[in-house]
């Protein structure tokens, strides 16, 4: 008997990294679920390696493109018949910058990709859940939605516009049997990470990616990165019946970093 | 747990920890402070393999709330009723919380799955608390 038996998910970005890690763990709990992301390449192997049968779908499309978060709650809808789960996991940077240096093209990327792509998910997925009065929103969020590294603007201040959303829509659906929490993870090195990392470090004034992760690592007590398992774990709480008086909550997987 | 370079410690805060209410000082006081010493006590161990970790939640009507609930809505100039209504409107879910929130929440704590969540004041609170 699963945590999750019956259940129908959505994950953007849900391919590789943090949202592969909540696709497989849902899986693993009985659930449904529907990834998404860019490449239709590494959506068939996901599949594959998923090995999950009808059970598991993909949805290809950028995150950051409002048609896409809308047509995959619409296609997981369409395809399993409900949906009781929406990961709004996606994000991250591509050219970050100091303020005084940062582009146009990169805010408006970071706007639409880590919080735009976010309200547009919780719109429609709560559109389909509030006449159901059942559900789990579930935004992964970073503990730069409380903190503020220098370098990242775009990343701290669209991390701390989403945690709002969470508090704000949690306390409006908060007695329609629907949760909205956000998790709050500390340095992953997933693979955008390693992808950006070494420009981001760059723009932090950090001098390389190692010096990147050594930094986040200094700053939490357990001294080493966390890993999308950790995450993972959580995202099963909140998704599970258990969690039902779980909402507005921005639950730390930083290994210590956050002091609130 | 330092010598065997593992453990989890996992204390029972309250929202009261992070809010605070009037009437409820000592106990506010209190809460607050277990929250400071798990954070503390969270960066001594960090890396030794041992998570420390507050729970804060909300109002729930356990034996020792039923026994003292009375003489502390007194203390905030309300009834015993109308201290629950109070904390369940603070709330999103407007109801109170229940001991298996808590405990669901403990073991993901307690489990190998936990090992990358320490010095955490994690709300259990029905959405009360802002941070």
């Amino acid at each position: 008997m699963g945590k999750l038996d019956g259940k129908v998910a959505c994950i953007t970005g849900g391919t590789r990294s943090i949202g592969r890690a909540m696709a497989d763990a849902f899986l693993s709990e009985g659930a449904m679920v529907v990834v998404n992301g860019r490449d239709p390449a590494k959506g068939a192997a996901c599949l594959q390696e998923m090995g999950a049968g009808d059970r598991a779908a993909f949805f290809p499309g950028d995150s950051s493109k409002q048609d896409v978060v809308e047509g995959l709650v619409d296609f997981t809808i369409e395809k399993f018949g409900r949906l009781d789960i929406c990961c709004l996991n996606s994000g991250g940077v591509q050219a970050t910058a100091p303020v005084f240096q940062m582009t146009d093209e990169e805010w408006e990327l970071e706007v639409d990709w880590n919080l735009n792509h976010v309200f547009w998910g919780m719109r429609r997925a709560l559109q389909h859940m509030i006449p159901r009065q059942s559900g789990r929103i579930i935004v992964t969020s970073s503990v730069e939605g409380k903190l503020g590294k220098p370098g990242l603007p775009g990343y701290v201040a669209t991390k701390h516009a989403v945690n709002g959303l969470v508090k704000s829509a949690a306390h409006e659906v908060g007695t329609l049997g629907i949760t909205v929490n956000a998790i709050l993870p500390g340095i992953i090195e997933t693979d955008i990470v390693r992808e950006t990392g070494p420009a981001s470090a760059q723009a932090m004034g950090v001098g390389s990616y190692e010096a990147l992760i050594d930094l986040f690592c200094s700053e939490s007590s357990i001294k080493r990165p966390n890993k999308v398992e950790e995450v993972a774990a959580v995202a099963v709480l909140m998704a599970s019946d258990a969690a039902k008086n779980m909402t507005g909550c921005l639950f730390p997987v930083d290994g210590g970093t956050l002091p609130y | 747990m330092i010598p065997q370079q593992s453990g989890r410690i996992i204390n029972i805060s309250s929202v009261e920890g992070k809010v605070g209410k009037p009437g409820l000082s000592s106990y506010v006081v209190a809460k607050h402070a277990v929250n400071g010493l798990t954070k503390s006590a969270a960066k001594e161990v960090g890396p030794l393999g041992i998570t420390v970790n507050a729970l804060c939640p909300g109002v729930i009507e356990t034996d020792i709330v039923k026994e003292g609930g009375a003489g502390a809505a007194a203390a905030m100039g309300l009834t015993y009723d109308e201290l629950l209504a109070q904390f369940a409107a603070d709330s999103a879910i407007k109801r109170i919380n229940e001991v298996e929130d808590v405990a669901n929440v403990a073991v993901l704590l307690a489990s190998d799955a936990g090992a990358g969540i320490t010095g955490s004041l994690i709300s259990i609170d029905g959405g009360t608390s802002p941070y």
